[in-house]
């Protein structure tokens, strides 16, 4: 088994508030303490809900390590894509930090500007590299049913993105809330790239907002893999 | 991390550079990114120059590394002058770069005569000759990203190197409707002709306004416009020649550079001179005092 450094992170796109379930911020903060990063893409709406809506996926953002965007349907799929490039290069500045903190005593900051410039670009290439584990979670609440169409091909786009990049590509999508009385749907599993045919049949909009459970399920499936794909290997580079 | 509420530096402020010594005076705001705000700065020498302040140290770092592997004489990127901190709050980390005029080609282009838009265009793909040279390839192509200087002989400079991707790799940064994947026809990963493609789609979409729905078609939808749109564009003599690179038949800036070389630049329009003006106004006048008089005459008013 390869001993791979991987990133994990868990991409939230919702159109409210949650309604159903634990709250969403103690479900992002669980996820970030195991390693995970939370991103959050708010679709614009009006009214006073909307705000309310802006504040949580701002504050899951916050306890999730991660970003948080208010943006136009049109705008899901650059956004996706931008914050998932922004929050990797979060993550490895992170670790190249702690490598530098280590061996040298310096965060990047101490240094001179211009062998920033060269820590910067071993980021760059660890960014290509490195192994990304992803669970796009869609919010399917009733109130999402004309921006389907939209929403799909951003998450269709956001695979064509990663999929390119030199480090491997795990990609699991699911939707909340699911059918009947569940939660929370698995669309598709982890897979190296996205599933359109599953995407197109799976996505329905109903019912309200489980955020919190949908998070939660996230980082379950993050786990079972990690469990599944390094059972045997003994202390091993893990990002975050 | 957050959105911070975008604060600008004054103008007249002295910005003291921690490192190098020197010290920059703030001019004004040239623009306000994704990533970062621009400033006009002049340096205490009188060099002028373009300040981008980003919130990380990593970021300016990262895109001063970019400008300072596509540099050269005849880069069409602005040429790096120096990175920096200070203590100022709204410029804790920046760089500075050579000050490039002119305005960007969404604000010029409906203002350019056929034979200048040829001659920009054509500017654009030498630009990606010299970058492509150096093994990179600009990737957030737009028209916002390219600024064409009317009063210096339509001199064509590109801006924002932070999509700069060595070839190979997969592309960070980019704009969905000059992005060659979004609409089918390539892939996202840095080369020529990702660069050519979005070129071509720029070209194209200047003339042409996307349908409103873009974003929830699918790809084959996206194509199926691409390909009606681009037999309908408004009498470029060049659509043949954007077909041909969308169609993935073209690879590298230099055939397409000799490809819009080979048609021949379009005669501008004369303009209607004065006399013209003259003869034709006094035909009129002319015209109207008669029938009046006849009008007049018959008494019909």
């Amino acid at each position: 088994m390869s001993k791979e450094a991987t990133i994990r992170q868990i991409l939230v796109i919702t159109d409210g508030c949650s309604n159903i379930g634990p709250d969403p911020v103690d479900a992002a903060r669980r996820a970030y303490g195991r390693g995970i990063v939370v991103n959050v893409i708010g679709i614009v709406g009006d009214g006073e809900a909307a705000q309310k809506g802006y504040e949580e996926a701002q504050s899951i953002a916050d306890a999730g390590g991660g970003m948080c965007r208010i943006v136009q349907p049109a705008d899901i799929s650059a956004t996706a894509q931008m914050m998932t490039h922004q929050t990797m290069q979060m993550t490895l500045q992170q670790v190249v930090n702690q490598e530098l903190m280590s061996v040298m005593g310096k965060t990047t900051e101490d240094l001179p500007p211009t062998e920033r410039s060269r820590v910067m670009q071993v980021v760059e290439k660890l960014e290509e590299e490195v192994a990304l584990q992803l669970v796009v979670a869609l919010d399917m609440s009733a109130s999402m049913r004309d921006k389907i169409p939209t929403v799909r091909e951003a998450v269709r786009d956001l695979s064509l993105s990663l999929q390119v990049r030199t480090g491997s590509l795990a990609v699991a999508v699911l939707s909340f809330p699911g059918k009947g009385e569940e939660m929370t749907k698995l669309v598709q599993p982890f897979s190296d790239k996205v599933d359109v045919a599953a995407l197109e049949s799976a996505l329905v909009a109903r019912g309200g907002t489980p955020t919190g459970p949908a998070i939660d399920y996230a980082v379950s499936l993050i786990i079972e893999r990690r469990g599944e794909v390094d059972g045997f290997d003994g202390p091993r580079r893990d990002f975050a | 991390m957050s959105d911070k509420s975008q604060k600008q530096i004054p103008s007249g402020t002295w910005i003291h550079g921690k490192w190098t010594g020197r010290r920059w005076r703030v001019r004004g705001c040239l623009g306000v990114g994704a990533n970062g705000v621009v400033y006009a700065v002049d340096r205490d020498d009188g060099l002028p120059g373009a300040m981008k302040v980003c919130a990380g140290a990593g970021q300016v770092a990262f895109e001063w590394s970019l400008l300072e592997r596509v540099k050269g004489a005849r880069s069409p990127f602005p040429a790096p002058q120096q990175i920096d901190d200070s203590d100022h709050p709204l410029a804790q980390y920046f760089y500075v770069m050579e000050r490039v005029g002119g305005k960007s080609l969404d604000q010029v282009w409906s203002g350019l005569t056929p034979a200048d838009r040829q001659r920009v265009l054509l500017d654009i793909v030498a630009g990606l000759v010299q970058l492509h040279e150096t093994g990179y390839a600009f990737c957030d192509v737009k028209a916002q990203n390219i600024l064409v200087d009317v009063s210096d002989d339509m001199r064509v400079r590109f801006v924002d190197a932070g999509g700069v991707t060595p070839f190979g790799k997969a592309v960070r940064q980019f704009t969905p409707t000059s992005d060659g994947a979004f609409w089918g026809v390539c892939e996202r990963r840095a080369c020529a002709q990702y660069d050519l493609v979005g070129v071509a789609l720029m070209a194209l979409l200047l003339d042409v306004k996307p349908p409103a729905n873009l974003s929830s078609q699918s790809q084959e939808q996206r194509r199926a416009w691409l390909n009606k749109a681009i037999v309908q564009a408004p009498g470029a003599c060049w659509q043949s020649i954007l077909q041909k690179v969308l169609r993935g038949s073209v690879t590298d800036a230099t055939t397409f550079a000799m490809l819009l070389h080979s048609i021949p630049l379009p005669k501008d329009p004369e303009r209607p001179d004065w006399s013209a003006r003259l003869m034709w106004g006094s035909l009129a006048s002319a015209t109207l005092s008669t029938a009046c008089a006849w009008a007049l005459y018959l008494r019909l008013i």
